[in-house]
């Protein structure tokens, strides 16, 4: 399982080359993150392979234009770039953390727009959230159980005997849909941000 | 020699041995240079970057783990740079790690928690995670919790050195899991239980299962003994809580081939507790076994024994510490007046082999060479030494086989020869000689009809020719015959599968006859001291005592039987297979009433008013040097025993194993079957 991802051969020089398709920066990050862990990443020393998971939920969420992103987020983006420069062990790592230390320092304050649901060029939108149904929910709690980003909270309620209630903080989740995948009722709803896609199609139009 | 090399570390000179890598020698000098996932004695795999150093000179950071050494070196280890990385990796792994400290078995001991204190890391500023997966809990002695995994793959090379390979990543990166093969719980792979991965692991993902609520790491007493449970006799580190021991780990120092015990030396130790642990003396009273207190006990011994006197068979075991052994000698011959003596040794060798066996150090030795010997791990049979054999080979020695029949270890082997093995050694010697080697008269005439020598076997004498220190290993059956290669170069060891048989051959004690042949005497009065693999009454006794620790069949049907300690509970020494003396410390009080073999002997003297001593040190000192002068002049297979006897070291090893925990490997076994 390990050897196979070698095979496919692809290089860092083809991922950077690929995203370049997309224009917005975090775009092109998220794009070379995701095919850096697929493809290219051996797996085996820690700055690389924890560095580029931490950075690549990071991104995702600049992505989805989540709230509660400061730019505090973006200093760790930073943060792991640099770190990834000094510490992985092979070539392929440093680069990575060279793109993405590079890209954070020269490019900061298109990111940092994120953090306010802008994206310059409209790639990325923040277009449907995830919550949990109340009427429909049994609060078995198999998705906090599965939550690997522990999104998932449990309040108890004080009037209703201790009883709890299960809701998703938007801040944590990354929209990873394990919950979905679990919930035995169906009891996680899409919400569409209505607002944002009006949004993004009124100015394609104008 | 190596000769040392002279390095600034932090500011501070430091005097180490050429070829040693950094980290080594910054920990002598007192210096940690932090790391998850170095073992020392393997090679490097540099996978957590916590021990990166500047190097002055150098550009980049390098490695501390598998840099080595050089002249003048001048080296930091904490600075800011440097620093930083640290913190970053250690809060990169906090932040998918569950942050359960205050309820966690490892809190104490857990490298991560303290490398989280040492850079005064409170919290981790990236999101949380986990990975999620379930615990494998299915057996008694290991749980393997991946959801505190932190990837340091220590566990799998410890596995895979010693030869079991049971562990393995699945995945890759963040998304790898270790586990066995196909996924399955560890007593479906070919785990052996002996707990190596417990002892490696920086974190809690793999414990012994039953640690919960026992006690965290800095309740406990540790103290140092060694475990007699078979012939390897292992250093064991034992943690006593309250009176109680609580867990037993491998003493031997870090590195060292020798750290490793096996399942029943680590997890075997309820058999103290055990339920049917002897707590008083009993005397067969109007038929039933009745309690009575020890100093009846003394004066109804010396009454028997006076009565009895010359005419009392002994039969002891070869677990008897050399202490125990020196007054039961002088108890025999003084107190009782006996001429039969009988132990167990001879079930499985010959006192003259065990006795003849030389002092070896295993660090030293290049080239090792098993003469019919096979330890082995999955049947149990000498296990350690199976593993240090292992990892010898893979830490660079030669590994030569000999052997009838294909073996596990002979797989591993850099060289597996199979054929008749007298036939072998005989040709190994022609081959010595015919290239130059000094060999007396006697091995040239015992080789001259040899022919048609084999090419893997002229390579054999080649490894022999070229390595500084062979050791070779050789069951009974031919020790006198392989003695010879030892003769022209190198040592010769003969292990025996209880752990102090060789103390009490070196000894000197004339336990030559083997429990049968004392049985077919047609004596009256039996007296059998410890474990011995005799399970009813012998036909014709009149009078039958026992001094045991534990109450087995033959206890039952004894007429008196005197309870006695194990060996967490006593002090004393042993001689282990390698030819050192090793000193037992009592670690738990006894339970009940249950004496030293030693005590019970020398009570009994004294009631009968022969003064009897005990050893004194300088007696202890001479069983350092064994009769090592080997005879050449002797090449006959002579003996019927057999070392590599899975059915004798069961046995030998049943009270333990039917008495503690360990009761479930059997149960699998069966169940499997």
């Amino acid at each position: 399982m390990s050897a196979e991802p070698f095979l496919k051969g692809k290089k860092m020089e083809d991922i950077l080359k690929e995203s370049e398709s997309k224009n917005c920066r975090v775009q092109r990050l998220l794009y070379c993150i995701n095919e850096f862990i697929r493809d290219v990443m051996c797996g085996k020393c820690f700055p690389c392979s924890f560095g580029t998971e931490e950075a690549r939920i990071i991104t995702l969420k600049l992505s989805q234009c989540k709230e509660g992103l400061t730019e505090r987020d973006i200093d760790l983006l930073k943060r792991i770039g640099f770190n990834m420069i000094e510490g992985s062990f092979c070539k392929k790592g440093k680069d990575m953390g060279g793109f993405i230390f590079n890209t954070v320092n020269s490019f900061y304050d298109e990111i940092k727009q994120h953090t306010t649901a802008v994206c310059p060029y409209n790639e990325c939108v923040s277009i449907f959230q995830y919550v949990i149904n109340p009427h429909i929910c049994i609060k078995c709690g198999e998705c906090v159980k599965v939550c690997k980003y522990y999104a998932i909270v449990s309040k108890k309620e004080i009037s209703g005997f201790g009883s709890t209630s299960y809701e998703i903080d938007q801040t944590l989740c990354t929209q990873c849909g394990e919950c979905i995948n679990v919930c035995p009722v169906n009891a996680i709803d899409f919400i569409m941000n209505s607002k944002n896609i009006l949004e993004m199609f009124g100015r394609e139009e104008g | 020699m190596k000769k040392n090399v002279r390095i600034v570390i932090d500011g501070k000179e430091v005097y180490a041995p050429a070829g040693m890598v950094l980290l080594d020698a910054a920990e002598q000098a007192g210096i940690h240079i932090p790391n998850l996932c170095y073992l020392k004695g393997m090679n490097a795999i540099g996978a957590c970057r916590l021990c990166l150093v500047e190097v002055e000179g150098l550009k980049a950071p390098v490695m501390a783990c598998n840099t080595k050494v050089k002249e003048g070196m001048v080296v930091r280890t904490k600075t800011e740079k440097l620093l930083e990385l640290r913190r970053f990796v250690i809060e990169l792994i906090l932040s998918m790690h569950p942050n359960d400290c205050l309820t966690c078995t490892k809190a104490g001991i857990c490298e991560l928690q303290n490398y989280a204190y040492e850079l005064e890391i409170k919290d981790t500023p990236f999101t949380r995670k986990r990975l999620g997966y379930k615990p494998d809990d299915a057996n008694p002695y290991i749980k393997r919790q991946p959801d505190y995994c932190i990837f340091c793959s220590r566990c799998i090379r410890v596995c895979k050195e010693q030869g079991t390979a049971v562990l393995n990543f699945m995945g890759r990166g963040i998304e790898s899991k270790v586990t066995t093969s196909g996924d399955k719980p560890l007593q479906n792979s070919q785990c052996t239980f002996c707990g190596s991965c417990i002892d490696v692991c920086p974190v809690n993902a793999i414990v012994e299962a039953d640690r919960d609520q026992r006690g965290r790491e800095w309740e406990y007493n540790k103290i140092k003994s060694v475990c007699l449970f078979c012939g390897c006799s292992c250093d064991i580190l034992v943690s006593v809580k309250n009176g109680r021991i609580e867990k037993i780990n491998p003493a031997a120092n870090k590195g060292s081939i020798e750290r490793y015990i096996c399942a029943i030396g680590r997890f075997g130790f309820d058999w103290v507790y055990a339920d049917n642990r002897i707590k008083a003396p009993l005397k067969r009273i109007n038929g039933a076994l009745k309690e009575i207190q020890w100093p009846e006990a003394f004066s109804f011994l010396a009454e028997k024994l006076k009565s009895y006197r010359g005419k009392t068979g002994f039969i002891s075991t070869g677990n008897l510490m050399n202490e125990d052994m020196f007054v039961l000698k002088k108890f025999i011959k003084d107190v009782a007046g006996s001429d039969y003596f009988g132990t167990t040794l001879s079930l499985y060798s010959d006192t003259g082999c065990l006795a003849k066996s030389q002092n070896i150090e295993m660090e030293d030795a290049d080239l090792i060479i098993l003469v019919d010997f096979n330890p082995s791990q999955k049947e149990r049979l000498l296990p350690a030494l199976d593993v240090y054999f292992r990892r010898k080979l893979s830490r660079g020695a030669k590994l030569v086989t000999i052997n009838s029949l294909q073996t596990d270890i002979g797989r591993a082997s850099t060289l597996n020869l199979i054929g008749d093995p007298e036939l072998i050694v005989k040709q190994i010697l022609k081959v010595l000689i015919s290239k130059g080697q000094n060999a007396n008269k006697d091995i040239v005439s015992l080789v001259r009809n040899v022919k048609n020598i084999r090419e893997d076997i002229e390579k054999a004498a080649e490894f022999i020719i070229e390595s500084f220190n062979p050791v070779i290993f050789t069951s009974p059956k031919l020790f006198k015959l392989s003695s010879n290669i030892a003769f022209i170069k190198g040592k010769i060891v003969c292990p025996g599968i209880e752990a102090n048989c060789h103390g009490i051959a070196r000894a000197g004690i004339n336990g030559y006859k083997t429990p049968e042949e004392i049985l077919s005497e047609g004596l009256k009065c039996l007296y059998i001291i410890g474990d011995v693999p005799i399970r009813s009454r012998p036909e014709g006794v009149d009078y039958l005592i026992v001094q045991n620790s534990h109450l087995t069949d033959l206890v039952l049907e004894a007429d008196l039987v005197l309870p006695t300690r194990t060996f967490f509970e006593s002090s004393g020494s042993i001689v282990d297979w390698m030819g050192r003396i090793k000193h037992l410390h009592s670690v738990i009080n006894p339970q009940g009433q249950a004496k030293n073999h030693r005590d019970i002997f020398l009570s009994v003297a004294r009631e009968m008013t022969i003064s009897l001593n005990l050893p004194t040190s300088q007696d202890l000192k001479k069983l350092l040097n064994g009769r090592t002068k080997i005879n050449t002049n002797n090449f006959k297979k002579t003996y019927n025993f057999d070392i590599n006897s899975p059915q004798l070291i069961e046995l030998l090893s049943s009270s333990v194993i039917s008495n503690s925990k360990l009761r479930w490997l059997k149960q699998i076994k069966e169940g499997v079957k």
